[in-house]
């Protein structure tokens, strides 16, 4: 779709803006000056290291969590100062399973909602639409506990769409799951692109942002060190044919291991 | 919608979604639920034959006027008339030693004046002596105290009605109006020799209030429950209901620790309503278990409630409020659902040793029954043995009552300063 543009749009028409957005936890700073624009109805990746901070940044970007400093605009809607405006834009989908495994899928969905403000009726529709979209309408009445790790991370983004949300943040949408189940995740999110939403997106697997993604930044150690088209990113290396999106992220985030401190 | 109406709604939807997840939960349902009448079973198997089986009742009655009057005519009356209840008449002093002997559980004494006071629609009291081991003497005795209460105050309601048509000239008796049933202070007094030792804790009650007769009850020696259930449902109740914080706690922990918190915040969410439901989920789960206790612990176990089951019901519903307002306040003290569980297990089962769930509190030394009331379950089994072995008035009970609802205001606001979204 994008592929091949990767120029930084105008602010004017951003649907999202994340302005030198900070984060510090008593001293460590996991997110260091963030900014970045999404366009509307883009997929934009995040992709990054093990605690190179993208789920704090989705998490300010989301308003659960307060930033440090900066700020993050949805739709007109600073995450500071409006959130409630904020929040009535976006689906969040956790990297976490956030669900509850004792009930069924249906009343998983139809729990947030109605907290969402939907009524009963509404809610019910709009959760067979949901389970229908990612596959899982025969399996409505079954406990989440039983199903397997595909059918709840199925289950976690049809939750995350019950709001019909314009900006829907996946943070790992795709972890512990199948080939099978990922594709039927890849043609939701497909779909729901088409649609006109505006998708960001966090992933460890770099061929999943190399299809999905029309633009993608790498971070590292809470700062964005590129930020371009998979194809533009590719063709700093050599040709983009051949060279992966994989080595194009060891070769600017190292081959270090994260988790060794 | 409006900001309260949407809170409201909010808390709600999370409680009742609380209550199906604590429905559907196998391991939560076993433990809350049918673990506690293992150990009522169990403890009761073991404590049985201690206990003693029920035997017929005999009323004792002692009166200080002579014979002719009221109190003496009353007497006859229930000798004449009383179905299925042995009705003995004892001189004072003969009753008074019968029961320093242990020979009878207890006796209801008319006081001298008794008659003269009733005639001229004077305030008087009644006074039931009893031994506490005697629950069912003191049970009968209390039914009788009141009964013939109830009667004199219709007879001096008619008396009065009757005076007032005849006119005021009439009557040497009360103007009307007078303000009714208000005795001086003190009682008959307690048994000479004895001591005035409040046993358990808690001083004579005094019940039967009437127009112009009050009923004063004496208690004599230390207190013992008579059948095991009856103390045993209820301190398991009080451990179980108390226990449930376990689920509270670590109910909104998990919310935390697997982002379904982050999810509510990010559909506007707010923190009173998440707040408020999560409390509200936990009361309604209690509720659950006391229907089941005290539906099995009537039907099953035919528990014995006392005068006013209506009381017993409300200080297990306030012993829920409690256990409500404890776990989510467990909630913000522990970081994990593991240290939620271990601080509940640890807080909840100290508690229920020293609170008097499974020893009776009078049993204990004093230094330890004053230490135990700094548990809701001290508070809770003392207005439990109160109402249920003893035969208490809902009067009795209001500090334990009083004191459970501090508990809830106390450890519901600190709940509620301390909560974070994240
Ligand atoms: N609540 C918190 N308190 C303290 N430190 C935190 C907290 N949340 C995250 N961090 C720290 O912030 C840094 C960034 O974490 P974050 O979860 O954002 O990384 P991530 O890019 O999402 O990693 P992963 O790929 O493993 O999900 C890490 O060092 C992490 O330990
Ligand atoms: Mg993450």
């Amino acid at each position: 779709m994008a592929a091949g543009t990767g120029q930084v749009h105008e602010r004017g028409d951003a649907f999202v803006e994340v302005r030198e957005l900070r984060k510090v936890f008593d001293g460590i700073t996991a997110v260091d000056g963030v900014s970045f624009t999404i366009q509307r109805g883009e997929i934009f990746g995040l992709l990054g290291p093990n605690g190179a901070g993208k789920t704090t940044t989705i998490r300010m970007m989301a308003t659960t969590l307060p930033v440090t400093s900066g700020d993050v605009i949805v739709a007109g809607h600073s995450v500071h100062d409006d959130p409630a405006a904020v929040r009535r834009h976006i689906g969040v989908c956790p990297q976490e399973l956030a669900l509850y495994p004792e009930l069924s899928a249906l009343d998983n969905l139809m729990f947030f909602g109605l907290m969402g403000g939907l009524t009963r009726a509404e809610a019910r529709s709009r959760a067979m639409e949901n389970l229908e979209l990612v596959g899982l309408a025969d399996r409505a009445r079954h406990r989440v506990a039983k199903f397997s790790g595909g059918m709840k991370r199925r289950v976690n983004l049809a939750i995350a769409l019950m709001s019909r949300p314009e900006l829907l943040f996946l943070d790992e949408p795709t972890v512990g799951v199948d080939p099978q189940s990922r594709n039927h995740i890849f043609t939701t999110i497909e779909g729901l692109r088409d649609g006109g939403m505006t998708v960001l997106y966090t992933t460890h697997y770099m061929e999943e942002a190399d299809r999905l993604c029309d633009r993608v930044a790498i971070m590292d150690a809470g700062r964005i060190v590129a930020l371009d088209t998979p194809h533009n990113l590719k063709a700093r290396l050599g040709d983009p044919e051949k060279v992966t999106l994989e080595d194009v992220f060891l070769h600017l985030t190292g081959r270090r291991l994260r988790d060794e401190g | 919608m409006s900001n309260a109406g949407r809170f409201l709604r909010q808390a709600a939807i999370l409680a009742a979604k609380d209550l199906k997840v604590f429905l559907l939960d196998r391991g939560s349902l076993l433990f809350a639920l049918v673990f506690p009448f293992a150990f009522v079973v169990m403890f009761s198997l073991m404590m049985g034959p201690s206990f003693g089986e029920d035997k017929p009742v005999i009323v004792h009655l002692a009166t200080a006027e002579p014979e002719g009057s009221i109190s003496h005519q009353i007497i006859q009356g229930m000798e004449a008339s009383a179905e299925g209840l042995q009705v003995r008449r004892l001189a004072p002093e003969e009753a008074r030693q019968a029961l320093l002997k242990q020979e009878i559980g207890g006796y209801l004494f008319f006081p001298p004046g008794f008659s003269e006071a009733v005639m001229r629609g004077q305030p008087t009291r009644l006074t039931v002596y009893y031994h506490p081991e005697a629950v069912t003497a003191r049970a009968a005795l209390t039914s009788v105290a009141r009964a013939i209460a109830t009667e004199i105050r219709s007879y001096q309601v008619m008396y009065r009605a009757i005076a007032e048509l005849a006119g005021p000239a009439a009557t040497g008796g009360v103007p009307p109006g007078q303000p009714a049933g208000a005795p001086g202070e003190g009682a008959g007094g307690v048994l000479p020799g004895q001591g005035a030792r409040p046993p358990g804790g808690w001083g004579p009650g005094q019940a039967a209030d009437a127009l112009g007769v009050r009923a004063d009850f004496q208690q004599v020696g230390e207190i013992e429950a008579a059948r095991p259930v009856d103390f045993l449902v209820p301190g398991y109740l009080t451990m179980f209901v108390f226990f449930a914080l376990a689920f509270t706690g670590e109910s909104l922990l998990a919310e935390r620790e697997t982002c379904t918190l982050e999810r509510l915040v990010a559909a506007s969410t707010s923190r009173g309503s998440i707040l408020g439901g999560k409390m509200a989920g936990a009361f309604l789960r209690g509720l659950v278990q006391l229907v089941i206790f005290w539906v099995a612990g009537t039907l099953v176990f035919h528990v014995r409630m006392g005068h006013y089951p209506a009381a017993v019901v409300l200080v297990s519903v306030l012993l829920t409020v409690v256990s409500a307002a404890v776990g989510v306040f467990l909630a913000t003290v522990a970081r994990t659902r593991k240290g939620a569980a271990s601080m509940a297990v640890f807080i909840s089962l100290s508690a229920a040793a020293l609170g008097g769930c499974w020893w009776p509190l009078f049993i204990m030394p004093r230094w330890l029954q004053n230490l135990a009331r700094i548990t809701p379950h001290a508070w809770a089994n003392s207005a439990f043995n109160k109402l249920m072995l003893f035969g208490a008035t809902p009067a009795d009970v209001l500090p334990e009552m009083g004191a459970l609802v501090i508990f809830a205001i106390v450890f519901g606001a600190l709940a509620a300063g301390r909560f974070r979204l994240n």
